[in-house]
């Protein structure tokens, strides 16, 4: 379909080969004093998403375009809006659950109309879809990848959080592999969730996105720069942020930085973006985020009681850490040709041998 | 076997029972926990069949229908997800393909809201299917083991919607007789497919392109299946109570045989309509009234309902409706009893209004009906009414004049003389008497109130009392305030589900309620309530004082925190205030309610059945020794006052972006 063009670069960077400018590069600490949320949301403390909307929102403010966002029906919609709106200067059309994608389209198009109309300047405002895994995984895929194939402008940030938390941490085409959720218990007959997880960002590449990245609340400026080239980049982009969410994972509030950390660093998120150059048929990824040392998935499982059963069962802790090396070896390829690769990559003891389990 | 249970595992249960071998589902509040269970006792081995975790409601609805050619097929939904699956549901109805879909009734948006009103259900009433209203957990449970009686009859082969009212039905805890699955299977036999579609012998095409012709020869031939269905559902609705002592019909009626004052209505609101008319009856002042509640809402029985209507000479009806007209004459209900009236009895048709109410989770009480009946009682008089709908609570529109003054002024000039002709007559507003034993309690969400409460019930109904408990949800996160409401009844059983929200008991689980003006946790106690407090750091008196309760009240606290950390059970206190609870609260027995937390306590079991004891000893009257409270940062206060909007940040950025900008 296309080819991977090699990036020599590891980390994050204002530039796109997309774009003739920079971007905006908000420093180290991502701080650049725009507003995000307003006061006054009811998410759970140490919620994820809610810092991930705040950022999403600041980092777009810095295009200097008015921000148009359009939510799905979820946790982030709820804890913000009942009988209110945190969204301060934003205007937020909250459609359903399934739609997300194409509420956006109509609000592209309405707003190329009235350009068209000579009532608003071009290129004056940014059109920002935000979504849960359930609504962009599950139930809103059909209208995220036709928004995608008509190759509309406009900005789609999946709150990826790998449950639908709103309804009580069901499991979504997110979840984790052996995760406990509501609908995937575990008992005689049941181990958890039987499914590895599918990754959207590599979905919305395959079907014609341009720019695609998955960020994480917890690098701020990574995060900023990213949403602003997905909102600069004409057409369709993607961003995903992994979410922590308390409740959902089985985790004490105050763990946001340690398991984002731990997740880094067992590969099992990977920071990362990729721009896709349609016409020539290549696409450009770059790793952003390089850990020192890689540790084994079960320190990350361990920090969350959704992966309680899972880890007292060896072989399936074992597939887990085989989703991760296949992930991984993409990029250790990628590594190695830039190269990377031999000198940072140490492989772990504990990757097992394929074991008849499913993946 | 009586066990409590809330509404939604009790439709689970339904379709245990019925052997449902197929189930696919998607999540949507208020019907989720149904769903849930089925997941769990498919996962466990205690069911058999096959769960499919679909990715949309429409992806459910297709699953279901296309299960149904083969196997006895269920879901539930509700809301949304139910207007999602509308373009496949005539393909059910259509093809003939009996199946069940539980519906926990929701709101429908927008504005998007997760609370009841049959909305949902009144929006799919097109769809060709057979819809029972249920009216509390026992007949959720029951109507869905019917529902494939009826649906599978073979004049009928139909798809059908067992509606329970969400929240207030499908997660009010209750007592629930679960029929024993050798009696099920006795009254059910096991599921006939009338054209497989696995069968090389006999290849069959469904849904083919049928033209004019043909196409209204068969929808001619669905009409007259779903009419079937209703001599059926009233067969079924005998033979079970034969099998299990609880028959149903298409509808109820309730109170005086011969009622000039007739109250309509579908579901759970039925719960505080009976309430009342067992209140009011045969009272000095009042008229003879009923409630008619209509239990097969489609294919709506109208000869039956008129013909009950004709031969008690009923003079006037008011139909509440928990759903809207959307630019209709009324709304649904009350559009098919007037239509139904109208089109049996002519001239005889008694005077009909038609009133809103219930809409997106408002609450139905039992006074509303106190003001329903006064309303008929008028109507009935000759006294003018209005033809299109009125509205529950709305206070500048009320349905009986108290206050002119705050009456909408455009709204006066057009009903003021109907206002003014409605009287309000006393004998219809005598109040509810409190006679049983009420329990509120409050807490914060994610610190397990509406566990403990439903501990209680637990142990309460093993007991052969009746216990219900009722919790009211929102959309809250960790750590916002939630309140959960358990009845405990005493005397005469009646099987209650009417709260008159008056308290004999307040638990607060956490002391910072107590100075919450928003919530005023003892607004609704008794004068001589109790009051039980989780907190190691006021006093008695200090509580009393801070809630302003009167000399009749008592106070008890119990150091629930702190106990449980003695325990190591972390924050999770909420065993300990069970135990206090059975300390303040005589009517369930201590000694056997251990005995049931025995065998179902939450793990780790030791630490909290050592908490429910500590509670249960700990929990006095009097000061506890001081204890030092941690000193809070200064620095953190002030963080934690800080809000975005206090600063014009957008101003901020405006002027740092151009500095960057250069
Ligand atoms: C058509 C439809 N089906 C189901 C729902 C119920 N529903 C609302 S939010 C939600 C889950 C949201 O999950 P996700 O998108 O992952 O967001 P999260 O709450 O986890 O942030 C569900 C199932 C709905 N609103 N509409
Ligand atoms: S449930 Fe999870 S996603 Fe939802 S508000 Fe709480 S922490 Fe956030
Ligand atoms: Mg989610």
């Amino acid at each position: 379909m296309f080819q991977v063009l090699f990036n020599s670069e590891i980390g994050t960077s204002p530039h796109s080969s997309l774009l003739s400018e920079p971007v905006i590069d908000p420093g180290e600490y991502g701080y650049i004093p725009t507003s995000g949320l307003t006061s006054g949301h009811q998410g759970c403390t140490g919620c994820g998403m809610v810092s991930a909307t705040n950022q999403v929102l600041r980092a777009l403010k810095l295009t200097g375009r008015y921000v148009a966002a359009s939510i799905g029906t979820g946790c982030n919609e709820v804890i913000t809006t009942q009988n209110t709106s945190c969204w301060g200067k934003v205007s937020v059309d909250h459609n359903n659950f399934p739609n997300t994608a194409s509420t956006l389209s109509g609000n592209r198009a309405a707003y190329e109309a009235l350009v068209q109309a000579g009532l608003l300047p071009p290129g004056s405002v940014v059109n920002v879809g935000i979504a849960g895994d359930g609504g962009s995984y599950d139930i809103g895929l059909q209208a995220l990848l036709a928004w995608i194939a008509r190759a509309e402008d406009g900005v789609y940030v999946c709150l990826n959080n790998e449950a639908y938390m709103n309804t009580g941490i069901q499991s979504s085409g997110a979840t984790p592999f052996g995760a406990k959720t509501s609908t995937t218990p575990y008992g005689k007959k049941a181990n958890g969730n039987p499914r590895t997880p599918q990754h959207l960002p590599d979905l919305a590449l395959a079907a014609g996105a341009p720019y695609v990245a998955v960020a994480s609340p917890v690098h701020h400026r990574d995060l900023a720069i990213k949403v602003q080239k997905a909102a600069m980049i004409p057409g369709p982009c993607l961003v995903e942020c992994y979410s922590v969410c308390p409740p959902g994972w089985n985790t004490e509030t105050d763990y946001f930085f340690e398991i984002t950390r731990l997740a880094l660093e067992t590969r099992l998120l990977i920071l990362y973006e990729a721009e896709l150059h349609r016409k020539e048929g290549y696409a450009i990824y770059t790793l952003n985020y390089l850990p020192d040392r890689f540790r084994p998935i079960e320190e990350y499982l361990e920090t969350q009681g959704r992966f309680k059963n899972l880890l007292r069962n060896p072989e399936m802790v074992k597939v887990v850490q085989r989703y991760v090396d296949r992930r991984w070896a993409f990029w250790a390829d990628l590594l190695e040709h830039n190269g990377v690769g031999e000198k940072v990559i140490v492989r772990l003891d504990s990757v097992p041998d394929a074991v008849g389990l499913p993946v | 076997m009586r066990l409590s249970m809330a509404g939604n595992t009790a439709a689970a249960w339904g379709f245990r029972l019925s052997r449902v071998q197929c189930y696919p589902y998607y999540p949507i509040t208020p019907s989720t926990t149904c769903s849930e269970q089925i997941a769990a006792w498919v996962g466990n081995g205690d069911m058999d069949g096959v769960v499919i975790n679909v990715e949309s409601e429409h992806s459910a609805a297709s699953a279901v229908i296309a299960a149904a050619k083969s196997v006895r097929a269920a879901t539930a939904t509700s809301s949304k997800g139910l207007l999602y699956m509308v373009e496949v549901l005539e393909n059910g109805s259509g093809s003939s393909l009996p199946f069940t879909i539980f519906v926990g009734n929701r709101a429908t948006g927008a504005p998007i809201n997760i609370w009841g009103d049959n909305q949902d259900a009144y929006a799919v009433r097109d769809s060709g299917l057979i819809q029972i209203f249920a009216a509390n957990a026992q007949e959720a449970l029951d109507a869905v083991i019917q529902s494939y009686r009826i649906g599978e009859d073979l004049t009928v082969r139909q798809p059908v919607l067992v509606n329970l009212r969400g929240f207030t039905g499908t997660h009010t805890y209750e007592p629930v007789d679960v029929p024993s699955a050798a009696d099920v299977d006795s009254f059910l036999p096991s599921y006939l497919p009338l054209e497989p579609l696995f069968s090389p012998d006999q290849p069959v095409t469904y849904n083919a392109m049928l033209a004019a012709y043909y196409y209204r020869r068969h929808k001619r031939n669905q009409t007259a299946a779903l009419r079937n269905a209703s001599c059926v559902t009233e067969n079924v609705g005998r033979q079970f109570g034969e099998k299990f002592g609880r028959s149903y019909g298409k509808f109820d009626w309730i109170g005086d045989a011969d009622a000039d004052l007739v109250v309509a209505l579908v579901g759970e609101s039925f719960g505080a309509a009976e309430t009342i008319v067992s209140h009011l009856q045969g009272r000095k002042g009042v008229g003879k009234i009923a409630v008619l509640r209509v239990r097969l809402f489609n294919p709506f029985p109208a000869q039956e309902i008129a013909t009950r209507i004709y031969k008690a000479n009923t003079k006037a009806v008011v139909v509440l409706d928990e759903g809207l007209p959307h630019g209709d004459v009324f709304p649904p209900l009350a559009l098919r009893m007037a239509a139904a009236l109208q089109a049996h009895l002519g001239t005889q048709t008694p005077r009909l209004a038609s009133v809103i109410g219930g809409l997106g989770g408002s609450d139905i009480r039992p006074d509303h009906f106190q003001t329903l009946f006064n309303l008929a009682a008028n109507i009935a008089d000759g006294r003018p009414y209005r033809r299109e709908p009125y509205w529950l609570d709305i206070d500048e529109d009320p349905i009986l004049l108290t206050d002119e003054k705050k009456v909408d002024q455009k709204l006066w000039k057009r009903y003021g003389d109907v206002w003014k002709a409605q009287p309000i007559l006393d004998a219809y507003h005598k109040p509810l008497p409190s006679t049983n034993y009420e329990v509120r309690i409050y807490g914060r969400a994610g610190q397990g109130a509406i566990t403990s409460a439903v501990f209680f019930t637990g142990a309460g109904v093993e007991q052969n009392l009746w216990v219900v408990t009722k919790p009211t949800f929102g959309s809250e996160r960790r750590g916002a305030v939630v309140h959960t409401d358990t009845l405990i009844e005493q005397g005469a059983s009646n099987k209650t589900r009417a709260f008159t929200a008056r308290q004999d008991l307040v638990c607060i689980y956490d002391d910072t309620i107590l100075t919450s003006p928003t919530h005023a946790p003892t607004r609704d106690l008794k004068p001589d309530g109790t009051v039980l407090v989780n907190s190691s750091r006021y006093s008695p008196a200090r509580i009393r004082q801070l809630l302003g309760l009167g000399p009749k009240a008592s106070v008890f606290i119990v150091p629930a925190s702190r106990i449980a950390h003695e325990l190591q059970l972390g924050s999770f206190f909420n065993m300990v205030m069970l135990g206090a609870m059975h300390c303040v609260c005589p009517l369930v027995d201590f000694g056997a309610a251990m005995t049931y937390y025995e065998k179902n306590a939450p793990r780790p079991k030791e630490a909290n059945l050592e908490a429910i004891r500590r509670g249960y000893q700990e929990t006095t009257d009097k000061e506890l020794p001081a204890v030092e409270l941690p000193a809070v940062d200064a620095r953190a206060e002030e963080y934690f006052r800080w809000r975005p909007e206090e600063e014009s940040l957008e101003e901020e950025m405006l002027r740092s972006l151009e500095t960057l900008r250069g």
